[in-house]
């Protein structure tokens, strides 16, 4: 129980995470350090699906298989997606950040 | 509708004819309460024989009625008035009579009135009866004016409709009464109704109803003016078109065609035959991925597994609601799957799936059905998964603590997650750590971002340690190094890419002009294919070995953090000299990161150990108490009880910030070791005395096997704890040291089983029980160091027994051990004789604390004590090769340099963390790093250029060390150089003694 939420404040407290998500599987977010829901919906309604789609392609190539992770590098953020079945957790990270 | 005209046996009062007029169907929306005379006309049988067709029965209904109107036009009308206005309904359709009267009393119909032609009237009359006869067919007319009616007509019709109706119901019997009090009391002119009364044998007669199907009853009837083209009445219809065109065509040229206007009605038609609403077909795919159905299938085998495993079925354990729920589901879906076999097939998901959708649905209603059709497959997917377990547990626990806690694998992610964004955070520092040099490409376009993150944290790291080293106080000369640091200072956080490889030429650039030899220059780039001249200066073999292109690597991959370590004020000159003249290349350590957490911190790093499988795990024992770490003092026992417990933390370099697991143990930790060939299996020696082995793979805090006060347990402190490594095929033992004198072999064959390999034996400091090949030159430094330091025990012993502090074993012979002690002996032990000693080597003054064997020269090894010294020994010589003496504080902890047979790491209690490599110096550490807080071990590790140590803050801090492991040398030159230097050095001593 509240080890989840210590990991969480851990998560959060790292150096550059701008935000962090946890989205279940109809796409309620259940968690969001956002200030501002635009956002929050906005990671919330894109992210799962494109988890999805990285999990049918993973687990097409291989039934055995599933999806445990996925880091999207942009110019700015870096986007980590932990998908599972229940739930997406998404941290957005700018590595460039000091401190 | 038109129920009265069914025949029914039941004695119920025939109903108001209203009911039978909508039956006629001319008036549907009509009240009951009047009724206009023409369907009146018609319910005397009309509707029996209307079956082809209403439309011209109204038509011969509505003349009828007219010729009667013209009888009683002025008699008087039926109203209803209701509150003062006049409600009476209008009929629906209206055969207006107007126009049939206009007819015959010569009253003017608009098309009489606006013909100017020479038609007569009876002609335009017949006309607009035709219209009208055509309008009546579309239906679309509406009522004109009620008072074109005729309601005598109709109350002559309603009073004989009424007779018939007494008449048929005498024929039942006593009904009249209630027959006569249905009459609506409209109708003002009849008798007012005799009150209903049943008697009690109206309630008792049996009623009998039979129900018909009744007639078609076609209340409206237009056929349409188009004929489809497929029909046989298309030809026909289609001649009649030519025809009538024809006739058009043929008109204009006859001589009564006249060109005028007209204005007819426009006779609204019916265009189609058969008007439905478009039909609205809808297909669902549904995809079945492979991965879908062997997710299913897998599922279903489970739960078929499940099922036999438990008969009971789901009827228990809540505490399994899935498996059981899962089950369940199957057992419905297999049991009868005709049950669902509709609900399935329209959505047509797969088969197993669907019947565990289907019992959500119908259980908890957590997944809804039209969600799982409409998403296709990928709602479909947590469905089927055989962990989509929370629909149970969300329905079960609804309350709304944190929906987090029911989401399985969130801590598992949020893990993954922590570690992902570590390695993000520390990927330069990683990158250092694993002697990766980052590809300039990478650097230039995707880390030029975050250099300045990375080298930024890097280098505030860099910054701390900066202050804690006494740094950057050059006493001799060596310009060229100054280029380095004042380059790299500086721009610490955002170093850019030009000025560091500008850094990284200068130093190419002053390679080539320090080494003057041309020898040198020509070795430079060799490989170790190359043999070493050992005849050259030390100062020449480094900087051939340094040559290499690997070392430039480690200059160029310098972070920001990069600290001039090597300098020191008060170092030799020529040491410094020859510092200065490796330039780039000479040894100094960076600072990578700290392995700490809240949990940790404060606590007392008492020992470390890799993984022998996995060398990135890194196991520490924490004591959180305030004992010499490494260093038994009598009187630290006595409060040992009372300390709080000890812990075991698994660091890895996934996560740097928060250990991959811990666990507590009953006293602190002081000795841990990992297992080779079972690398799940610690062991982990107490302070209290236990050893206890714990299997890691299961992740529990109890140890899997555990000493107590019957199986050989310590009565003090273990120190060390040992697995002996006698290849695959043997068993491992275990092998702890404690203050209590005894060195014990541990077996985890049945149990844990011990036997003491020795029990050692106080010795002499001088006198005949000391070792035999005693020189003169030893026991001349005997008795000076003796003098020096400890009263003498030459008599009598207090304790017959020393204590133990460390050992270490031999790999040239798998028996042969060395134990060090309390008292400063180091005793060479066999396991093989468990009462005398090999040899003894004394010389240590105070407590030895460590002691291990070279991994090159394996009679060689090394041993660090609490009285300030290092020293470094030889089987079969009882004294000394070389002393190392750094500084004026105990020496807790000595390694050698697993890459480098000439170099060594050591800390000391007050937290200097030195390498040392004696072929460059014996007097000072080549670098060393200040740090505030008591060091208490140090460990090189296994495979990279790293070193670690700990203290008492808790933290575990990780060094890069630069230009320092020679790993492409061969054993022979490692050894070469080894010898070289130790004899060398040796001859010095001797020459200075």
């Amino acid at each position: 129980m509240s080890d989840i939420e210590s990991t969480l404040t851990r998560i959060q407290g790292h150096k550059g995470v701008i935000g962090v998500i946890v989205v279940n599987n109809q796409g309620v977010p259940l968690r969001s350090t956002f200030e501002h829901d635009a956002m929050t919906k906005q990671y919330a309604d894109l992210i799962p699906s494109l988890a999805d789609l990285a999990r049918n392609l993973v687990r097409d190539l291989d039934p055995q298989n599933d999806l445990e992770f996925l880091r999207i590098r942009s110019h700015k953020h870096e986007i980590m997606v932990a998908a599972k079945d229940d739930f997406v957790l998404l941290v957005i990270q700018d590595p460039a950040a000091s401190a | 509708m038109s129920d009265q005209k069914t025949p029914t046996k039941a004695g119920l009062p025939p109903r108001p004819t209203a009911a039978g007029q909508q039956g006629a169907g001319y008036r549907p929306r009509q009240s009951s309460q009047w009724a206009p005379g023409a369907p009146r006309a018609s319910t005397t049988g009309q509707p029996r024989l209307s079956m082809s067709g209403a439309t011209r029965g109204s038509f011969r209904k509505s003349t009828r009625q007219s010729s009667r109107s013209q009888g009683g036009a002025e008699t008087e009308r039926l109203q209803v008035v209701v509150d003062g206005v006049d409600r009476t309904p209008k009929p629906l359709l209206s055969l207006n009579p107007t126009v049939l009267k206009g007819v015959q009393n010569d009253t003017t119909t608009p098309n009489s009135e606006s013909s100017e032609f020479f038609m007569d009237r009876m002609s335009t009359a017949a006309f607009t009866k035709a219209g009208w006869y055509s309008n009546a067919d579309s239906g679309t007319h509406t009522p004109k004016s009620e008072t074109d009616y005729d309601y005598e007509t109709e109350k002559k019709d309603r009073e004989r409709k009424a007779a018939e109706d007494a008449a048929m119901a005498a024929s039942y019997g006593d009904e009249g009464g209630g027959n006569e009090s249905a009459r609506g009391p409209a109708r003002e002119d009849e008798p007012p109704p005799a009150p209903v009364l049943l008697s009690e044998r109206d309630l008792e007669r049996s009623v009998y109803l039979t129900l018909h199907e009744t007639e078609t009853i076609f209340i409206w009837q237009a056929a349409g003016v188009t004929v489809a083209m497929d029909t046989e009445e298309a030809k026909a219809v289609e001649e009649a078109n030519r025809r009538y065109a024809n006739l058009l065509h043929t008109k204009q040229a006859t001589d009564k065609y006249v060109d005028a206007e007209a204005q007819t009605l426009v006779a609204l038609t019916k265009s189609r035959d058969v008007q439905s609403a478009v039909l609205v077909t809808r297909s669902a795919a549904v995809q079945a991925t492979a991965w879908d159905i062997s997710d299913t299938f897998r599922a279903l085998d489970e739960a078929a597994a499940d099922a036999e495993d438990d008969p009971r079925g789901g009827t228990v354990s809540s505490s399994l609601p899935p498996i059981s729920q899962m089950a369940g589901g199957v057992a419905k879906y297999t049991g009868g799957p005709k049950q669902s076999g509709g609900d399935a097939s329209a959505r047509g998901t797969t088969a197993g799936g669907m019947g565990r959708t289907s019992m959500f649905t119908g259980g908890t209603s957590f997944m809804s059905g039209p969600g799982n059709q409409a998403s296709g497959h990928m709602s479909g997917l947590s469905s089927n998964l055989p962990n989509g377990v929370p629909v149970e547990q969300t329905a079960a626990a609804p309350e709304p603590a944190d929906p987090l806690h029911v989401l399985t694998g969130l801590p598992e992610a949020l893990m993954l997650m922590d570690n992902a964004i570590n390695q993000n955070n520390y990927l330069q520092q990683l990158l250092l750590y694993r002697d990766i040099q980052p590809l300039p490409g990478i650097r230039s376009s995707v880390a030029n971002a975050m250099r300045g993150a990375v080298s930024g944290g890097g280098g505030g790291g860099g910054l701390g340690d900066d202050a804690d080293s006494d740094v950057l106080s050059h006493t001799g000369g060596a310009p060229g190094r100054d280029t380095r640091p004042l380059s790299a200072a500086p721009s610490d956080g955002g170093r850019s890419h030009h000025s560091e490889s500008a850094a990284t030429r200068s130093g190419l650039h002053m390679q080539p002009r320090l080494s003057n030899p041309p020898g040198q220059l020509s070795r430079q780039p060799s490989e170790r294919s190359i043999p070493y001249s050992r005849g050259m200066s030390i100062r020449d073999g480094h900087g051939g070995g340094d040559g290499r292109p690997a070392r430039h690597s480690h200059g160029g991959g310098g972070g920001g953090g990069y600290a001039a370590s090597v300098a020191e004020s008060n170092w030799p000159e020529e040491l410094l000299q020859e510092l200065a003249d490796l330039g780039d290349d000479a040894p100094r350590m960076e600072h990578l990161w700290d392995w700490v957490c809240p949990m940790t911190a404060g606590k007392n790093v008492a020992c470390m150990g890799w993984n022998k499988i996995n060398p990135d795990l890194l196991a520490v024992g924490y004591g959180s108490y305030s004992f010499p770490s490494g260093n038994a003092q009598s009187g630290a026992e006595g409060t040992a009880s009372s300390e709080p417990k000890g812990l075991v933390a698994f660091w890895s370099l996934k996560n740097l910030q928060h250990p991959l697991w811990s666990f507590e143990v009953k006293a602190a930790v002081t000795a841990l070791d990992f297992s080779t060939y079972s690398p799940n299996l610690l062991a982990i020696g107490l302070y209290d005395g236990t050893v206890a082995i714990y299997d890691i793979k299961s992740r529990q805090g109890t140890p899997s096997m555990e000493s107590d006060v019957h199986s050989g347990k310590h009565s003090d402190p273990v120190w060390k704890v040992k697995w002996l490594d006698h290849g695959p095929e043997r068993d491992e033992p275990l092998v702890s040291i404690s203050t209590d004198g005894r060195v014990t072999q541990w077996s985890i064959a049945k149990g844990l089983e011990f036997s003491d390999l020795m029990k050692l034996k106080r010795m002499a400091r001088r006198g005949a029980g000391g070792p035999p090949s005693t020189s003169a030159a030893a026991a001349k430094e005997n008795g000076a160091k003796a003098a020096a330091a400890v009263p003498e025990q030459q008599d009598a012993f207090i304790s017959r027994l020393t204590s133990g502090m460390a050992f270490d074993f031999s790999s040239r012979d798998e028996r042969i051990y060395v134990a060090a002690t309390e008292d400063g002996w180091l005793h060479k032990c066999s396991t093989s004789y468990s009462e005398q000693y090999l040899e003894s080597y004394r010389g240590h003054m105070g407590p030895v604390y460590q002691v291990q064997f070279s991994p090159f020269k394996r009679d060689m090894f090394i041993s660090a004590s609490g009285d300030w010294t290092i020293r470094m020994w030889q089987e079969g010589r009882d004294m000394p090769l070389l002393t190392f003496q750094a500084s004026t504080t105990e020496v807790n902890d000595v390694q050698w340099c697993p890459t480098n047979s000439t170099v060594f790491g050591s800390v000391t209690a007050n937290g200097r963390l030195e390498i040392w490599d004696f072929s460059l110096s014996t007097v000072k550490p080549v670098m060393h790093q200040k740090t505030t807080m008591k060091l208490s071990c140090l460990l090189f590790a296994p495979s990279y250029p790293v070193v670690v140590c700990g203290g008492e803050d808790g933290a575990v801090k990780a060094y890069r060390i630069f230009n320092v492991s020679h790993e492409y040398d061969t054993l022979q030159e490692q050894l070469e150089r080894l010898d070289e230097c130790i004899r060398a050095n040796v001859m010095k001593s001797q020459a200075a003694a």
